[in-house]
C-alpha cells in the first residue's frame, strides 16, 4: 500500500531544456527525480517510493524558424570573481550558452505507507522550489491521497496530460547497428515508417555513470563524495494518462557506479 | 562563352616539427570530457575513458560505445597543442595529404604515442571547479554524492559524422530539427579542438496544450451549468416585488402582467441557451479532438447532452428542459440588503412557467 502526494499545474518558468549537452527537449527525468527527493526531506520523509510526471505544456525560449530553433542562449552567472567574464572580452560571460523552457507539468509523488508527514510542509517548499533550475511561479492545490485510496482515484485527481512512460524496450541492437547511438537516431529519424503507437518517443537523460572514482574532493556541496559522471540517454514516450496511466519513475542502481531512472 | 569557376585547390599545411616528448605529453593528454565546454574559464580539466572502461548498458553515451570511435579533444588549449593535436589527427584518421612533407620519423613517434590512449586519465585535480554544475543522488543505503556531469565535443563530432551518414544514406528524408547555439563564441578553438560540433544540438519537442481543445474537453465531460445571471434574477425580483407590494401580497393576473412575466422568463432562457450554443459550437469546432468524435460524453444527464447536443433537442428533452429550468428559478437566491434570499415564489403559481418555458424551446 502507498501514499500520494498530487501537485497539479506546476508552472515552471526557466528550466533546463538540455537533457545533455547534444540535445534540446524537456527537462531530463533525472532533474523530476532530485525535484521529489528534494520535496520528500522537505516534509521530513528520509526518501520518496517514485515520482510520476504528467506533462501538459512546454514553451522553448528561442525563435523558431521551420525545423530550427534559435535559443535565447541563457548564462548563468556564477559571480565569483573576474573569471566569471571572458579573458580575451570583459563584457562577455565565460559561462557557455544554455537552453531553457516555461514548463506545465503535474506531479504524483508516492511514498511508503508507513511514512509519516503532513501535506502543509509541502507548501512552503513549493514557494521556493526548483525544478530542472526552473522556478516554480505557480502550482495546483496538493493533494493527499491516503494508502488506503485507489491509484485510479489519484490519476483523475490529475485530470488530463501525458504520462511519461519509460520505453527501454525499444533500445535493441539490430544487426545494422554499430552501438545505441545508430538504435537512437534509427527509433527518432524524422519520417521513418513509424509502427502505430510510436509517436512522441524521444530521447532524454535516464541517469548517470561515474566517469572517475567517487572520493572526496574540495568545493563538494554538502563535502558529500564526489565523482565526475556523463548523462545516460535513453528512450521516453509521452502517451495520454487517459491510456497510460502513471508511471512512477525511481533510481535503480544495476552496478555500483551507475544511477538509472527506471519505472520498474 | 562563359568558362566555370576552376576550383581552388586546398593548400597544403606545413608540418611543424616537435620532439617525442612534446607528442607523448599531448597525446596523454587528450581527453574525451573536458570541464572547458561547460565554463570557459574553469579550471582545465579532462577525462579519458580507456578500453576496459566500456560499459554494456543500452543506453547512448561515450561509455557504452568504443573509447577509441569517439574523437579526442585537448583539455585546454595552451601554446602549440592544437598545432601538435591537428597533426596527432592527421596521422590517426590517415589524412597526411592534408601536411607536406611528413617526415616519417614523426609519423613513428606519432603512432607509437597513440597508444597511450588506451588507458584512462584524469586531469589530476583535488577539487572541483566552482562554476561546474553539481548533482546530488543517494547511494542504495540512502548516503548522498555529488555528482559533476561532464560534457564530450567529441562525441557531438561524432554525432555529426553519423548524422551525414544518414543524409547520404537517405537524401530525401525531412531534415531534424536542431538548434544553435554559441558555445565558444568567436573562438570555439579555445574550449575545444570539435566544439564547433556542439553548436548545432538536436531538437525533440513534446506535446503543446491547446487551451480552447482542453475547455471543449471539459465541456464535453461537464456540460454547461444552468446558471441564471443574477442581474437578470435581480430585476425579476424587483419586478415581482414591486406587483406585490401594490396588490398587498398578491400576484395579481392579467394580459399585460403575463406577458411582462414571459418576457423576462424569456430573457432568461435565452441567456441559458445562448450560452450553450457558443459552447455548442466549440465543441463542433474541435470535434474531431473529442472522445469518440461526439459532441458529449454519455454520461452526461439528458438536459446537458440536448442543451450541447442541439440534434438531441426532441419533444421530451424540451419537457426535461423546462422543468429543470423551473427548479432552478426555484432554487435561486438573489442578494438583496446584506442578506442572501430566495425569489419567493411558491409551487403552485409557477407551475405554468414550465409551459410557458416549452413554448420558448
Amino acid at each position: 500500500m502507498s501514499q500520494y502526494i498530487v501537485i497539479p499545474r506546476l508552472d515552471v518558468r526557466n528550466a533546463n531544456a538540455q537533457p545533455a549537452w547534444w540535445m534540446i527537449g524537456p527537462p531530463p527525468v533525472t532533474a523530476y527525480l532530485g525535484f521529489a527527493h528534494a520535496l520528500a526531506r522537505a516534509i521530513g520523509v528520509d526518501n520518496h517510493d517514485g515520482i510520476a510526471i504528467i506533462h501538459h505544456d512546454i514553451q522553448f525560449l528561442g525563435e523558431q524558424y521551420g525545423s530550427f530553433l534559435h535559443p535565447h542562449q541563457f548564462r548563468a552567472a556564477s559571480f565569483i570573481d573576474k573569471d566569471d567574464y571572458s579573458s580575451k572580452n570583459a563584457h562577455v560571460l565565460s559561462s557557455q550558452p544554455t537552453v531553457r523552457c516555461h514548463l506545465n507539468i503535474s506531479v504524483v509523488i508516492r511514498f511508503e505507507d508507513k511514512s509519516v508527514f503532513g501535506i502543509s510542509d509541502a507548501i512552503p517548499f513549493l514557494r521556493r522550489g526548483r525544478i530542472a533550475g526552473g522556478t516554480i511561479i505557480d502550482h495546483g492545490k496538493p493533494d493527499y491521497s491516503p494508502a488506503t485510496g485507489e491509484i485510479s482515484d489519484v490519476a483523475k485527481a490529475v485530470g488530463s496530460g501525458f504520462s511519461i512512460v519509460n520505453r527501454q524496450d525499444l533500445m535493441v541492437k539490430t544487426e545494422i547497428d554499430r552501438d545505441m547511438l545508430d538504435v537512437l537516431l534509427r527509433l527518432t529519424r524524422p519520417g521513418a515508417n513509424k509502427t502505430e503507437g510510436h509517436n512522441w518517443i524521444l530521447p532524454t537523460s535516464l541517469g548517470y555513470v561515474e566517469i572517475s572514482t567517487c572520493r572526496q574532493r574540495r568545493n563538494v556541496r554538502g563535502d558529500f563524495p564526489h565523482a565526475y559522471a556523463e548523462p545516460l540517454v535513453g528512450l521516453i514516450q509521452y502517451q495520454s494518462i487517459r491510456d497510460a496511466g502513471l508511471h512512477f519513475w525511481r533510481y535503480q542502481r544495476p552496478t555500483p557506479n551507475t544511477f538509472i531512472a527506471s519505472t520498474q | 562563352m562563359a568558362h566555370g569557376k576552376q576550383k581552388k585547390t586546398k593548400e597544403k599545411k606545413i608540418w611543424k616539427s616537435f620532439t617525442e616528448s612534446d607528442y607523448k605529453e599531448s597525446v596523454s593528454n587528450l581527453v574525451h570530457f573536458s570541464a572547458k565546454t561547460i565554463n570557459s574559464n574553469t579550471p582545465a580539466f579532462g577525462i579519458r575513458l580507456g578500453k576496459m572502461d566500456r560499459k554494456n548498458l543500452p543506453f547512448v553515451s561515450v561509455s557504452t560505445m568504443d573509447p577509441a570511435t569517439v574523437p579526442y579533444d585537448y583539455e585546454k588549449n595552451a601554446g602549440s597543442t592544437a598545432t601538435i593535436l591537428a597533426q596527432v589527427a592527421a596521422v590517426q584518421e590517415n589524412r597526411l595529404e592534408d601536411f607536406d612533407a611528413v617526415p616519417p620519423q614523426d609519423m613513428i613517434v606519432i603512432r607509437d604515442a597513440l597508444k597511450l590512449l588506451h588507458d584512462s586519465y584524469e586531469t589530476t585535480c583535488s577539487f572541483v571547479g566552482m562554476r561546474l554544475r553539481q548533482v546530488i543522488v543517494q547511494e542504495a543505503d540512502g548516503r548522498d554524492i555529488t555528482l559533476t556531469p561532464l560534457q564530450s565535443s567529441g562525441f557531438s563530432k561524432l554525432l555529426e559524422d553519423r548524422l551525414g551518414e544518414e543524409k547520404e544514406a537517405i537524401p530525401d528524408n525531412p531534415y531534424r530539427r536542431r538548434g544553435f547555439l554559441g558555445i565558444g563564441g568567436a573562438n570555439p578553438q579555445n574550449v575545444g579542438r570539435h566544439v564547433r560540433a556542439m553548436n548545432r544540438p538536436l531538437w525533440f519537442s513534446a506535446p503543446h496544450e491547446n487551451k480552447a481543445i482542453r475547455k471543449a474537453i471539459a465541456i464535453h465531460y461537464k456540460g454547461v451549468p444552468l446558471n441564471i445571471p443574477q442581474s437578470l434574477l435581480h430585476d425579476f425580483h424587483q419586478w415581482r416585488q414591486a406587483i406585490l407590494d401594490q396588490h398587498k401580497g398578491l400576484m395579481p393576473s392579467d394580459l399585460e402582467l403575463r406577458s411582462q412575466e414571459e418576457s423576462k422568463l424569456r430573457a432568461m432562457v435565452d441567456c441559458v441557451l445562448s450560452k450553450a450554443n457558443k459552447a455548442s459550437a466549440m465543441l463542433e469546432k474541435y470535434r474531431s479532438t473529442l472522445p469518440g468524435e461526439k459532441l458529449v460524453s454519455g454520461n452526461l444527464p439528458p438536459v446537458q447532452q440536448g442543451l450541447l447536443d442541439c440534434s438531441l433537442r426532441d419533444s421530451d428533452w424540451r419537457r426535461k428542459f423546462a422543468k429543470e429550468f423551473h427548479e432552478r428559478l426555484l432554487d435561486s437566491r438573489i442578494y438583496v440588503k446584506g442578506d442572501w434570499r430566495f425569489l419567493g415564489i411558491g409551487e403552485v403559481e409557477s407551475t405554468r412557467w414550465i409551459r410557458i418555458i416549452e413554448g420558448f424551446l
